[in-house]
């Protein structure tokens, strides 16, 4: 009896490490990265690799990082996209989403199929023409070209439209023998109650707006309104400074574009987890 | 309402009847239009015209300077006597086979892993899921590093006897690494998939299976791996179509090369157009990626609607 306890003590121990080194193999890049940031420059890339270096933690990094790009800039620059594309998502796609579940015309089932059939066009084949339209309509180097674009979303009317559907039908017609307006029950009454959905399509949508590089890459011209991983680019392919990469910056720029994502991440765990599997899993 | 209620009965309606609900509809969708007209107006003009636009321009030449002119179907004969194209696709064909083939076996082992009963669970998951949240862009640049030849990889390989490689720089490992590359960052993802999909498997089952003497493996090769094909196949599709826009890996890494052994259609896509300024032509690749897109989902939907039979 004590034997067969012992053994599977054993085999879960196992199955335990096992998991444990896969996390650490999953982090350590990462980590890896953000220790870096904090390593003089010519100790980044030393062999062998290392967490910490000689002369660690120094700021310094950071110092002559913020002589070069307005690092503020840029954080408050992604913060606005990303939170004005979130707020746009979900106020758009929630009334897509409302028409489709608790309001009745022709052709709305083969309107929501039509919505998700869309999800197939691939970004690089609308590329090309949608920086003739974003020239075209003054949004070309500005953050118009950024969001608005951006604001349909099937994955979000899908997620939304799911949770809508869970509310019963009374809900809504009770208020309409209120008489309520639609607009008022949707933002009054439904979205209140729809918070989970909510949540799941802003983060998703907020890492994505946050992450997003070859769109801005293309629309935004200056300077001033580079976003994070525009101004990462520049410092890795060497634009800024010279030719040659200062790995300490890049590192420290890599640092703050990921970390508040990864502390998004460990706030809204289960959020993100939710959106990112929804998106598989839909079917 | 009752007004809901008349809908299903259109045809007994007199003519009268059938003009209050021709009225009844015009005004459903007066108040559904308020809703649905953002949408509608943002995706025509930034999703649809796009994309037609997009087939028209494949037809002509727009050259930087001088005029745009139209050329027919020249653009799609270049592209099949492109050899870029074709050395594209064979690369992201090697890259989807290593890519699917690694994360499959890391992730059911992860997933089955994650499924036991195990402590500090909320912080493994964190971990597991950290490269997936993290942009491509760190990635790429974090592995540039990993890849280089002071770089982690190699120190590794040292340590086990193996000579240092060149990774991203050799013709023949590029791809490979790539895919190494991709399959750290999936694995933890697509294993919180797969682990979704083994807990929709009903504990009856194993249950059931025991009593008539199943032994664990039997139980697993009977139950668990034919159950968890819909999720597999799901796994494989997304995968698939994702490989297929292999861009940034590309881009920040390796700029297609060492001899054209890592570029991708997207990222040959980009180049022609933002680099060469041959727009047209590269209107023309995305209609090939389209077309792939459209192939896949299709042959997916044959081959998953032909499991779901239970």
């Amino acid at each position: 009896m004590r034997e067969a306890r012992l053994y599977r003590l054993l085999r879960l121990g196992t199955v335990w490490l096992a998991l444990a080194i896969g996390a650490l193999i999953s982090f350590a890049p990462l980590l890896w990265m953000m220790m870096s940031a904090f390593k003089p420059t010519q100790y980044v890339l030393a062999r062998p690799p290392s967490f910490v270096s000689p002369g660690w933690p120094t700021l310094e990094n950071f110092r002559v990082l913020s002589g070069q790009i307005n690092i503020a800039g840029a954080f408050a620059n992604s913060v606005l996209v990303a939170v004005a594309t979130t707020a746009g998502v979900l106020l758009v796609n929630s009334m897509m989403a409302y028409a489709l579940t608790q309001l009745d015309f022709p052709g709305r089932e083969l309107l929501f199929n039509v919505i998700l059939a869309t999800m197939l066009i691939p970004f690089y084949l609308s590329m090309i023409p949608l920086f003739v339209i974003v020239r075209r309509l003054g949004l070309f180097d500005n953050f118009g070209g950024l969001i608005i674009p951006a604001l349909t979303s099937p994955f979000a009317v899908y997620v939304i439209r799911q949770y809508f559907l869970t509310h019963p039908r009374e809900i809504c017609d009770s208020a309409r023998v209120d008489g309520a307006s639609e607009l008022a029950i949707l933002f009054q009454i439904i979205l209140p109650i729809s918070k989970p959905a909510l949540a799941v399509v802003a983060v998703t949508t907020f890492q994505g707006a946050w992450n997003d590089f070859l769109w801005p890459l293309i629309v935004i011209q200056r300077k001033e309104l580079w976003t994070m991983p525009l101004a990462l680019i520049q410092l890795f392919q060497g634009g800024i400074g010279g030719q040659v990469i200062r790995w300490g910056q890049v590192m420290v720029m890599s640092a703050l574009s990921t970390l508040p994502i990864l502390i998004l991440f460990l706030i809204f765990q289960r959020e993100f987890v939710a959106g990112l599997t929804a998106g598989a899993l839909k079917r | 309402m009752a007004a809901y209620a008349i809908t299903s009965s259109r045809r007994n309606l007199s003519p009268e009847g059938r003009g209050r609900l021709r009225q009844l509809r015009m005004r459903q969708l007066r108040i559904a239009s308020v809703f649905i007209l953002p949408y509608l107006v943002l995706f025509a003009i930034f999703g649809l015209y796009p994309a037609a636009l997009a087939v028209w321009m494949s037809f002509f030449n727009w050259p930087p300077l001088g005029d745009v002119q139209f050329i027919g179907i020249d653009n799609f004969r270049e592209l099949l006597r492109d050899e870029v194209v074709g050395k594209s696709i064979v690369n992201i064909a090697y890259f989807l086979v290593m890519d699917i083939t690694g994360i499959l076996l890391l992730s059911t082992l992860i997933a089955l892993a994650m499924s036991v009963q195990l402590p500090f669970k909320g912080l493994v998951r964190v971990m597991y899921f950290s490269p997936a949240v993290t942009s491509m862009l760190v990635v790429s640049i974090i592995w540039s590093w990993i890849f280089s030849p002071n770089g982690a990889l190699n120190y590794l390989i040292a340590m086990v006897g193996i000579r240092e490689q060149k990774w991203l720089l050799d013709p023949d490992l590029v791809m490979p690494s790539l895919a190494l590359m991709n399959i750290w960052r999936g694995a933890g993802f697509y294993a919180v998939i797969i682990l979704a999909g083994l807990q929709s498997i009903s504990r009856e089952l194993y249950e059931a299976a025991a009593i008539d003497g199943s032994s664990g493996w039997q139980s697993f090769w009977k139950i668990t791996i034919p159950l968890l094909m819909p999720t597999i196949e799901l796994v494989i599709v997304l995968m698939t179509i994702w490989g297929f826009l292999l861009f940034t890996e590309p881009y920040v890494m390796t700029r297609g090369g060492p001899l054209d052994r890592s570029m991708t259609l997207a990222y040959h896509l980009y180049r022609q157009s933002f680099q060469f300024w041959r727009m047209g032509y590269g209107a023309a690749i995305g209609i090939v990626l389209l077309v792939m897109a459209f192939a896949i989902a299709l042959i997916e939907r044959r081959v998953i609607g032909q499991r779901v039979d239970f």
